[in-house]
């Protein structure tokens, strides 16, 4: 399935490469014009009509990058978008897009103080092991300064519904943009995919995207958290896994388009689709870069709830990706058919 | 009623006007504005967008003010039937205890707090809406997930001192109005821009400005004044006239704009004073006008406002009709700097 696939490829914001590669392969029969812009993103445009929509579903993903290489030959890190220091220690890590193996190490259990012990390990304490003795070895390796550091995470199913994977931020973005374009034709409108750059540290991509594009309405497409996992209050959960996609409320980067959010809404209830809405203040999605661009670009987020979301492993249920997809299909049938004028 | 600033600014504080959701404003002010004007739009942000003609060849200048008031967003509704929230904007929970509430449905409530022994456990999570419902399918049916509340009361006079909750920035608005009826004469084109989202961000205004592409902008905003206990690094005063900032943490006013507003007041002896916010802090329409489209020429005139946030919000009519009035001189003179 494309979710593996594009779970499994690497890009950390600014090196979204080898995503965008096997986007563009995957996209080729199904776009009527495909390009890249000065900042990488892809875009897939399909249909010419007069109202112009734009999708975005960004393809980086939360990692590292080689900060310095010490002399005795391990690696110091520097986090590419917002990383939980608590969930680090021990995690086995690929260098590079060549994915060479490490371990994200720190000191051991049994030579911390007991206050050491009753504290989250800070980032700068940890290092990566390549199992090198010295620089040189490193050097040896090919490794540079400013290389992509991953999460050495495969993409594995848990049940016929539930699958465990990296990067989910966005790739399940992206996996329902590529089914939208990949299932869907509406000639009343001018699709345009947007496959962006750079979202987790600042939604710059997708911000230039929309200036070049000067879509009519946007709808960002993410992978977003979800908490209905143990011990978390019922308010707390941000979304639940398994109960549909995720209709944005608020985040700290946008207020949804009304117009936009009552559309989404309307279409689900009449339609019957599950839904759910993401219930949290903070967070920021392209969209609200997008809204800013121009004149003003009415907008609004659609996510898929993803457990453990910028870790190294996410969950996701299948139900709410398909869910996703269905919703956002109406939603374009609907502007295609002018039952929704932006 | 008649059409004074007292009276507008009484109507204008009464709609209900959170972030991205300032509709019923902007319907209001249009209906103020249309006789004074040319031409009235609002813009896919949700700005609303007035503009008065000007002669050939004169300058192309926007007021910018932000029609949005802090609030509150329904996040989640208990099996009680209370509504309980996030902020929209700097919405501080210790300002909202105990009072009332408006929903964009119209329905109204009161805010409570639980119990606490230390004011720092006062939290927005803490703090939740009741509106009489008894059940969750109760209160859903009259306010949904994700409508917003702002605080309602009756705007009260004291002397010059206004006091009551939604003037930041409706102060704003309603010398925007005035001073579109009382310009008589300007060679310049002015786009009144009454924007969106000026309370998160600032969002709307910088596609305000990007749209209208003016030579020079003059910001009408509420900040807070230093004449209240605890305040001692801010020299700004309530009844002194508007402020004008040179800079905040976000912001450094355009040199010559700022020189030109304080030769027109000095020349009119309209009063005039100077804010300066040390260190990060501020926000104001201005950080995202001046770096719209090539750049904007930006002054911010701040009103002087003691208790922003709270449902007693307190400015002096005195600086009102000073904005008003200083802002008319600028546009009557011939805003070369």
């Amino acid at each position: 399935m494309l979710l593996e696939r594009l779970s499994n490829a690497c890009g950390v914001s600014g090196q979204e490469d080898e995503v965008r590669a096997l986007i563009k392969q995957e996209m080729a029969p199904y776009a009527d014009e495909m390009w890249s812009d000065a900042l990488g993103n892809l875009v897939v445009r399909k249909g010419d009509g007069p109202v112009k929509v734009m999708l975005d579903a960004h393809m980086d993903e939360v990692g590292f990058c080689v900060g310095a290489v010490t002399d005795e030959g391990y690696i110091k890190l520097k986090k590419v978008g917002g990383l939980d220091d608590r969930v680090l220690p021990g995690r086995e890590v690929w260098l590079t897009n060549r994915r060479i193996p490490g371990v994200l190490g720190a000191k051991a259990w049994h030579l911390c103080s007991p206050e050491e012990r009753t504290r989250s390990i800070p980032f700068a304490e940890m290092y990566v092991d390549l199992g090198c003795r010295n620089r040189q070895e490193v050097a040896a390796l090919g490794i540079e300064l400013g290389d992509p550091v991953y999460f050495a995470t495969e993409f594995e199913h848990f049940s016929d519904r539930v699958v465990k994977g990296k990067a989910f931020d966005d790739r399940a973005g992206c996996a329902v943009l590529a089914a939208i374009l990949q299932q869907y034709s509406y000639p009343g409108i001018t699709l345009y995919g947007v496959f962006s750059t750079q979202e987790e540290i600042g939604l710059r991509g997708a911000r230039v995207a929309a200036y070049n594009l000067d879509p009519d309405i946007a709808v960002a497409l993410e992978g977003t958290g979800s908490a209905n996992a143990a011990g978390v209050d019922p308010f707390d959960t941000i979304t639940n896994m398994g109960e549909g996609p995720a209709i944005s409320l608020i985040d700290a980067s946008g207020i949804p388009s009304l117009r936009l959010f009552e559309e989404l809404v309307r279409l689900a209830k009449t339609r019957e689709l599950r839904h759910q809405h993401r219930r949290l203040t903070a967070g920021g999605t392209d969209a609200g870069g997008i809204a800013l661009q121009r004149n003003g670009i009415p907008a609004c987020t659609v996510s898929v709830p993803c457990r453990y979301i910028h870790t190294n492993a996410a969950l996701l249920n299948l139900d709410d990706l398909n869910g996703a997809i269905t919703l956002v299909h109406h939603f374009l049938q609907s502007v295609e058919k002018g039952d929704f004028r932006p | 009623m008649t059409n004074s600033l007292l009276d507008r600014l009484h109507r204008l504080a009464a709609v209900w006007g959170p972030p991205g959701r300032e509709h019923k404003v902007a319907e209001a002010l249009q209906e103020m504005i249309k006789p004074h004007v040319d031409e009235v739009r609002t813009d896919p942000f949700g700005n609303l967008i007035a503009v008065r003609r000007g002669r050939p060849g004169a300058r192309r200048v926007m007021l910018a003010a932000h029609m949005d008031t802090v609030g509150a967003i329904a996040l989640n509704v208990s099996d009680k039937g209370l509504i309980h929230l996030g902020a929209v904007g700097d919405f501080k929970a210790h300002n909202a205890i105990g009072q009332r509430v408006v929903w964009g449905s119209g329905a109204v409530g009161v805010l409570q707090h639980e119990q606490v022994g230390d004011p720092k456990e006062i939290d927005i999570k803490k703090l939740w809406c009741d509106i009489g419902s008894s059940s969750r399918e109760d209160a859903l049916a009259h306010v949904r997930l994700g409508d917003m509340c702002t605080l309602v009361g009756e705007l009260q006079q004291m002397g010059e001192a206004i006091v009551g909750p939604g003037l930041d920035n409706r102060a704003g608005c309603a010398v925007l109005v005035e001073l579109a009826e009382h310009l008589t004469e300007t060679d310049h084109e002015v786009i009144f821009a009454f924007t969106s989202q000026g309370e998160v961000g600032p969002r709307g205004a910088g596609t305000a400005a990007f749209g209208a592409a003016p030579d020079m902008a003059f910001v009408v905003d509420v900040a807070a004044a230093g004449d209240v206990p605890g305040r001692p690094r801010v020299d700004v005063k309530l009844g002194q006239g508007p402020a004008l900032k040179l800079k905040d943490g976000n912001y450094i006013a355009h040199h010559g704009l700022s020189e030109l507003v304080r030769h027109v007041a000095n020349e009119h002896q309209v009063l005039l004073q100077t804010e300066i916010v040390a260190g990060p802090g501020g926000h104001t329409d201005a950080q995202v006008v001046s770096v719209a489209g090539q750049g904007v020429a930006t002054a911010v005139l701040d009103i002087p406002a003691r208790y922003r946030g709270t449902a007693g919000e307190m400015v002096s009519m005195r600086d009102l009709h000073a904005t008003a009035d200083l802002v008319i001189k600028l546009l009557r003179s011939d805003l070369s700097y």
